[in-house]
């Protein structure tokens, strides 16, 4: 990563928080919805990051790096979950197990989940979420979104132009 | 909102970053734009306060701490694995140098045996050392006695010396003689007789 060389650990890991743990947080929050989740997924991003450490040739792109390392784990857990990133939150409440109760910080920020982005969710697909999300969280190119979702130049930018006009039609009258 | 709605990548570009485009956009692209910041700073402020400290302290607990285990348990299992390499080598390294001092003291001839005058005199027999063992002599005084013990027994010389002067006496006689020899004591056994005057 930037400035890998020479650098202790422990200033590695922080700086990698400090400058890139909101984003991801942000990025992985808006695609699992639930906080406590989020809160997994980030850790575990950072600590393949750090696994990977010695294999990373520093680029520049510290951030789209973690936020592909990010992408692949939220993939992976809405396959390995199933319906869980497809249900909206009164359904999940319901099948939610009882041993997994959120902490009232977390179910107060579930309440406070916006109806305007839990529309606007819902109304894209997984993959206009995801390059909206990159692109916003990480200011990535389109070559980079393209190669994060595996998918051609052309695929990424059309799935981000549809994206946006979903939500323009969402968006304008009820944020702002 | 036309679905068909033709945007070029730069008008993308443009309209999705997370300031307002400097750069001119029709109206329609701005709006796209503001409809994705809108969306943007949603998706912020859903995600409320991020405990950075925590997360640090959290990674950075498990991460290197990790670090020095693997560190330490790899060091440990080096150390480990040497003790089985340096036993097999020092075995193998005995091993080899007793066999370059086997080859080396080992006889390249049979040893003779030289029994010393004393031992002729001796009574009875007895299991003794050689005094000279010719043919490898830098190597005498470490070959051990056992390897050079012979059975030396001075009555089987002397039945030997008997055999070969009874050989050499049963060569000698003939039917002849004994003929002559049994006449002679009968003329000795007659002229006894005539002397003493028993005729």
């Amino acid at each position: 990563m930037a400035a890998a060389n020479g650098e202790p650990g422990g200033q590695r890991i922080a700086r990698w928080v400090r400058e890139h743990g909101r984003a991801l947080r942000g990025y992985v929050l808006a695609l699992v919805r639930r906080p406590e989740a989020a809160d997994d997924v980030v850790q575990e991003v950072f600590r393949r990051a750090w696994i990977a450490r010695d294999r990373y040739q520093d680029q520049g792109h510290e951030r789209a790096y973690l936020l592909r390392i990010a992408d692949r784990l939220v993939v992976d857990r809405s396959r390995r979950l199933g319906l869980e990133i497809h249900v909206d939150d009164a359904t999940w409440k319901q099948v939610e197990p009882a041993s997994d109760d959120p902490e009232p910080g977390d179910a107060i920020a579930m309440v406070e989940t916006s109806a305007e982005l839990t529309a606007a969710l819902e109304r894209l697909s997984s993959t206009q979420k995801r390059v909206l999300l990159l692109r916003y969280f990480g200011d990535l190119t389109f070559e980079q979104i393209a190669e994060t979702l595996g998918c051609p130049l052309n695929t990424a930018l059309s799935h981000c132009r549809r994206g946006l006009i979903a939500l323009r039609r969402l968006l304008p009258e009820e944020v702002g | 909102m036309n679905e068909e709605l033709e945007l070029s990548r730069d008008q993308l570009e443009a309209a999705t970053t997370r300031a307002s485009a400097s750069t001119a956009l029709d109206a329609e692209a701005a709006a796209l734009g503001e409809s994705f910041r809108a969306f943007g700073q949603t998706a912020e402020r859903t995600a409320g306060e991020f405990d950075e400290a925590a997360l640090i302290e959290q990674l950075q607990s498990t991460l290197l701490e990790r670090s020095s285990l693997q560190v330490i348990a790899c060091k440990s299992r080096g150390a480990r694995s040497l003790w089985p390499l340096l036993l097999s080598g020092a075995i193998a390294a005995s091993a080899l140098i007793a066999a370059v001092r086997i080859a080396a003291t080992w006889p390249t001839q049979p040893p003779q045996v030289v029994v010393s005058p004393s031992h002729q005199e001796t009574e009875g027999p007895r299991a003794l050392a050689p005094a000279i063992v010719k043919g490898s002599a830098p190597a005498e005084a470490s070959v051990p006695e056992q390897a050079y013990l012979t059975w030396h027994d001075e009555l089987d010389d002397e039945i030997i010396a008997a055999q070969s002067v009874l050989a050499g006496v049963a060569g000698k006689t003939t039917p002849l003689d004994g003929s002559l020899s049994s006449m002679d004591e009968q003329l000795e056994a007659m002229a006894s007789d005539l002397s003493e005057g028993s005729l």
